[in-house]
């Protein structure tokens, strides 16, 4: 008797593909593969902290990291100074976007001053500029103004220089148009130059953003003024370190958080146009 | 058969070895200070080399970061560390212990004005703003104590360091610096600025220990000896200091000042009994303090942080 053969169903073929193919990481999601590292991390770093591997007392267990931001969730500490520190970012980048565009329209506009200038502002990006606070302390005091100053400065090198390639990235063809309608230089600047140029600046705006933020915790830090940034360096000082932990990690959050909420913002912008 | 006997000698010398120091890592705070320069003016008058001890400074800009330099190993001991502080860290479990007292009282802390500035005496200060260096610092106490002892009302205000703090009054944004000399005595020399009041004008700080010198448990199991020929010599440095003017000498040279302020430094604002090293005095209202500066989560008493003190001087 002929010994029937099973019928190749396609469930048939993918469960018997599926039975057969080995396991890879590669057919994660990337989400599960984000989570697996930070659970592996954070399993390891309890582990070695409650059997001693490291200091327990300088490297709190990440549970005690936990305890320590619930507590300062309680005290109302941290949300106190996530809005000090939240005002004086965007009020560094509100100022930093100011004149970093006007700053990238005359490095745009001046032809020599671009040649000439586009170099440094690309230096000063890279330099520490929060080094320079003792000057700032003397000019605005030991205020939030010395923050927002100095959270300010730090931003601008990249506003400056996404403005000025925005502007110069206009394609000739769109002004060739406004030309074409006898539009004077401050409508085609105001209609074509500057909404054609603007996702490339709100690009500019989003690492503006970004470096206010990391400069204005930074002084904060150094100043012993203000919000998240004071937080932590209170903390550190009086040894609370699983709050000063916890405070360091949201700190990482926020930071992620708003270039999360910039970047989505920047996607709708450009789809609604 | 001569030849024979040098050869000898010369291979018994090989087996004998010079007595080598033992090389004693310290974190000293605040580089110029009188009560810091102990450690060098010990050193350069060959005091700690006849305890077999070679000191090896590492200076820190104070605080925690001294703490932290003392609880990763980087250091055998640290000096002049505030008491507020490593109180705060041993109730947190940090497995630090106090080895000798540095600073009792507060006679160093001045504040001063500028000379054009009208304010002359404690009297002219009410409603001023008064600097001091941050929230939770010793300065913060001792200005509070000195506003309440005088019944003042007067804003205080963050000002960092000294210099931070001089920047600040001489650009007017303050009325009234702190310090601690050597710093701005030269200034005050000068006639630019004037001292209005001083720590030492509040009575009840003046019995209390405000400064240690501190070490780790594991450092202190495993270094003992070398622990106690330390302050052994800490202890006949401070009698050399206050009693032969070479040490104010190499004071000067340190801190880069004339001899005829490193006596003022010395004489008028670190009177010796003030910088005892071997008791521990006013522990309950430290404790009071920590708690009020949140040094600690709970009240403590004095036998909460017995396991603390491990006192080495002789």
């Amino acid at each position: 008797m002929r010994r029937r053969l099973p019928v190749a169903t396609d469930q048939a073929v993918s469960d018997a593909v599926i039975s057969t193919k080995p396991f890879r990481p590669g057919r994660l999601p990337a989400w599960a593969m984000r989570l697996l590292v930070i659970a592996g991390a954070v399993g390891l770093w309890e582990v070695c902290a409650r059997i001693g591997w490291i200091n327990p007392f300088t490297a709190p267990p990440p549970s005690g990291i936990w305890d320590g931001f619930l507590r300062l969730l309680g005290e109302g500490e941290i949300a106190r100074a996530l809005a000090l520190t939240t005002i004086e970012a965007f009020g560094a980048a509100a100022l930093g976007g100011v004149f970093g565009i006007a700053g990238g329209y005359l490095l745009h506009r001046i032809k020599l001053a671009g040649v000439a200038f586009t170099s440094w502002v690309a230096a000063a990006a890279s330099a520490p500029l929060v080094l320079l606070y003792p000057l700032f302390l003397v000019i605005f005091g030991r205020n939030a103004g010395t923050i927002i100053a100095m959270g300010a400065l730090g931003c601008m090198p990249a506003i400056i220089l996404k403005t000025k390639e925005g502007l110069d990235g206009v394609r000739p063809v769109l002004l060739n148009v406004g030309k074409t309608f006898s539009l004077t230089a401050r409508q085609q600047f105001w209609m074509i130059q500057f909404p054609a140029a603007l996702p490339v600046i709100f690009t500019g705006i989003r690492i503006g953003l970004l470096f206010a933020i990391i400069n204005v915790v930074g002084v904060e830090f150094l100043i012993a003024v203000g919000g998240l940034g004071y937080l932590i360096a209170n903390l550190g000082d009086r040894f609370d370190y699983p709050a000063m932990y916890a405070g360091i990690f949201f700190v990482v959050l926020v930071s992620i958080a708003f270039f999360w909420i910039t970047e989505r913002l920047e996607r709708w912008l450009l789809s609604s146009k | 058969m001569r030849k024979s006997w040098v050869l000898a000698a010369s291979a018994a010398l090989t087996f004998v070895t010079p007595a080598l120091a033992e090389t004693f890592k310290l974190a000293v705070p605040q580089r110029g200070l009188w009560e810091t320069a102990f450690v060098e003016i010990g050193a350069a008058a060959g005091i700690f080399k006849k305890e077999g001890i070679d000191i090896e400074p590492l200076y820190t800009r104070g605080g925690s970061e001294t703490v932290q330099a003392v609880l990763s190993g980087s250091v055998d001991l640290a000096v002049s560390n505030g008491l507020l502080g490593t109180i705060g860290a041993y109730s947190k479990g940090a497995p630090l212990r106090v080895t000798g007292a540095s600073m009792t009282g507060t006679p160093d802390a001045f504040w001063y004005a500028r000379t054009d500035s009208g304010i002359k005496r404690v009297k002219d200060i009410a409603g001023k703003k008064i600097g001091f260096s941050q929230p939770g610092s010793s300065t913060h106490l001792i200005v509070q104590a000195l506003l309440d002892h005088y019944k003042i009302k007067a804003e205080i205000v963050p000002s960092g360091s000294p210099s931070g703090s001089f920047t600040m009054t001489m650009s007017k944004q303050i009325d009234l610096g702190w310090s601690v000399p050597p710093f701005r005595l030269q200034e005050i020399a000068e006639g630019k600025v004037q001292i209005v009041m001083r720590g030492s004008e509040v009575p009840s700080l003046q019995d209390q220990t405000v400064r240690v010198h501190i070490t780790t448990a594991q450092t202190l199991a495993r270094k003992r000896d070398l622990m106690v020929r330390f302050h052994r010599a800490l202890a006949a440095t401070l009698d050399y200091a206050y009693s032969n003017d070479a040490a104010l000498v190499e004071y000067a040279k340190m801190a880069k000042i004339t001899p005829e302020l490193a006596r003022r430094v010395r004489d008028e604002f670190h009177p010796k009994a003030n910088m005892q090293l071997k008791e521990i005095k006013g522990l309950q209202q430290s404790l009071d303090q920590a708690l009020q500066f949140k040094n600690i989560a709970k009240a403590m008493k004095p036998e909460d942080v017995k396991g603390l003190f491990e006192i080495l001087i002789p």
